[in-house]
C-alpha cells in the first residue's frame, strides 16, 4: 500500500485497471477446509470419558456440509475413528447448522462456515493399556462456494492422549447447542 | 496534468470495467481462429447451471470475432451417486478432467470448470477468465483441420479428416474425433439439481482417439465413428481437434453440424 501511495495519480488508474482485469473474480480455493484432531485433556485415567474435537477452519466464501444435511441434495459430512485398543464407542456430537432452504438447489441444507468443532466422546476400559496412545479420525465431506464444487474428499487426521493412573478424571460434558448425529461406526483398521 | 491523466487513465479505467464481450482481431485475417473450450460439468452440480448457459451463450453467438468457438460439454461422473447418476456422464471424462487437474498442478478437479484449447482453465462460470483465456489461444497458430464428405448411414458417421502439416519435426499429437448432442434438455431426478429442469449444449457423447501425428507430418484419414444412441430432435455435431501429447495443447480444431 505504501508503494501504491507513492505512485502518481494516472498511474493509479493504470494499476487499478489492470488489477480489475487481471484479478478473478471468483476465489478458487481447491483445498478449503483444513481438519484437526485435538484431546480435550492430554491424559487420561483408565475407566473415564475421552472428548476429542474435530475441528473444521473453512475458507472465506467456502461452506461445508453437515452430518445431517438431507439427503438427495449435497454430500453430508461423515466421520469414523479407526479401531483404538484403548478408546471405543465414540458419538459424534455436531452444533446448530444453519438450515436454510437453497433455492438453487431447491432442496434445504444444512451448513457450516468459517469454522466448526465437532465433538466426538468416547471412553477408555478401565484395563486400558497404560502410555502415549494414538488416536486416528477419517473424514470425509464436500465442500462448496457459491460458484464451485469440490468433490467429496477424505482427510485422515490424529491426535494422541496418555492413558494413566491418576489423571484427572475427565468427565464427558456435551455444551449445550450439541446434539448427537447418526454414526458413526467404529471402523476398523485395514490390516 | 489533465492531458496526461486523460491519456493514461481514462484507457486504464475502461480496460477494467468494459463489458464480459470484446471484440478481438483475428491472428490471421483470412479464416477464423478456431478455440476449443472443453466444460466439465454435472447434471448433479449446483454450481454448474450458470457455466452450462454460459457455454450455450458463447456457441449461440460466437461473441469472438475471428475465433471460432468450438464448445464440449463433458459430463464428469464423481457427483454421481445415492442411486442418481447423470445420464451424460462417463469416467472418461472425469479421468480426462483430472489429467488436466494433474497438467495444471491443481490440488482438486472442480466443477464447473472450462478448459481453453488444452492450456487455460477457469471457473466454468466465470466469463471475465475465460474471455482472458479465449483472446491469449486467438493469439495462437493453428494447424488447418478439415472435415468433409459427410455422410450418415443408419447407426455411423463417416467423414475424411484432413490436416495441415504440423509444425517441427519433433513431437507428436494425437487425433480426437467427438460426438455431441446439439442440444440436451433434461429433468434432473437426483443429485443437488433434483427436480430442475437443465439445458445443455455440445454434450459429448464419444470422444475417441481417431489416430496420431508425427511433427512435420499430416493427418488424412476416412473416419466411421457409430452414432450414439437416442440423440434428440436438436441434431449432433461432429467434432475433430489435435491434441500435442506433451503439452495438451490443442494446435487445431474444426467442427460441423448435422441435423438429426
Amino acid at each position: 500500500m505504501r508503494l501504491f501511495s507513492k505512485l502518481s495519480t494516472p498511474a493509479k488508474f493504470v494499476v487499478l485497471g489492470a488489477a480489475l482485469i487481471l484479478s478473478p473474480i471468483y476465489p478458487r480455493n481447491l483445498n478449503p477446509v483444513q481438519w484437526s484432531l485435538r484431546a480435550e485433556q492430554e491424559e487420561v485415567t483408565p475407566g473415564s470419558p475421552v472428548t476429542l474435537h474435530l475441528h473444521a477452519q473453512i475458507a472465506d466464501g467456502y461452506h461445508l456440509y453437515s452430518f445431517t444435511t438431507p439427503a438427495g441434495g449435497p454430500i453430508k459430512t461423515t466421520a469414523s475413528v479407526q479401531d483404538n485398543l484403548a478408546i471405543r464407542d465414540f458419538r459424534i456430537y455436531q452444533p446448530k447448522p444453519n438450515r436454510h432452504q437453497d433455492f438453487t438447489l431447491n432442496v434445504p441444507v444444512e451448513t457450516f462456515k468459517r469454522s466448526v468443532d465437532f465433538l466426538l466422546s468416547g471412553e477408555l476400559p478401565k484395563n486400558a493399556t497404560l502410555g502415549a496412545t494414538l488416536i486416528t479420525a477419517s473424514v470425509r465431506y464436500q465442500a462448496c462456494s457459491d460458484r464451485i464444487c469440490l468433490p467429496p474428499v477424505t482427510k485422515i487426521v490424529s491426535t494422541s492422549v496418555i492413558v494413566q493412573p491418576g489423571a484427572v478424571l475427565a468427565r464427558a460434558s456435551i455444551p449445550s447447542g450439541y446434539y448427537l448425529v447418526s454414526g458413526p461406526k467404529l471402523a476398523r483398521a485395514k490390516q | 496534468m489533465k492531458r496526461t491523466l486523460m491519456r493514461v487513465a481514462v484507457p486504464g479505467v475502461l480496460t477494467g470495467l468494459l463489458g464480459v464481450w470484446i471484440h478481438t482481431d483475428a491472428a490471421t485475417s483470412n479464416s477464423k481462429i478456431p478455440v476449443v473450450l472443453e466444460l466439465f460439468t454435472s447434471e448433479g452440480c449446483s454450481s454448474c447451471p450458470p457455466a452450462d448457459r454460459l457455454l450455450q451463450s458463447l456457441d449461440e453467438k460466437q461473441p469472438f470475432s475471428g475465433t471460432d468457438l468450438v464448445v464440449l460439454s463433458e459430463h464428469v461422473d464423481y457427483w454421481n451417486g445415492g442411486g442418481w447418476s447423470d445420464p451424460y456422464s462417463s469416467r472418461l471424462f472425469s479421468a480426462r478432467q483430472r489429467m488436466y487437474a494433474e497438467h495444471f498442478g491443481l490440488e482438486s478437479v472442480y466443477t464447473p470448470e472450462v478448459v481453453v484449447d488444452g492450456q487455460r482453465e477457469a471457473v466454468g462460470s466465470n466469463a471475465v477468465e475465460m474471455r482472458n483465456a479465449v483472446e491469449a489461444s486467438s493469439r495462437d497458430q493453428k494447424v488447418g483441420l478439415t472435415l468433409a464428405n459427410t455422410f450418415r448411414d443408419d447407426s455411423r458417421i463417416n467423414f475424411h479428416l484432413t490436416s495441415a502439416d504440423l509444425p517441427g519435426a519433433e513431437g507428436s499429437v494425437t487425433v480426437y474425433v467427438a460426438l455431441a448432442e446439439n442440444k440436451v434438455r433434461s429433468n434432473v431426478a437426483g443429485g443437488e439439481n433434483a427436480g430442475r429442469s437443465l439445458a445443455h449444449v455440445a454434450v459429448v457423447r464419444a470422444l475417441l482417439q481417431v489416430g496420431s501425428v508425427k511433427g512435420g507430418s499430416s493427418f488424412s484419414k476416412d473416419i466411421s465413428v457409430p452414432m450414439p444412441s437416442a440423440v434428440g430432435s436438436s441434431g449432433f455435431r461432429v467434432l475433430a481437434f489435435l491434441q500435442d501429447d506433451k503439452s495438451h495443447k490443442i494446435i487445431g480444431a474444426t467442427y460441423q453440424k448435422i441435423q438429426s
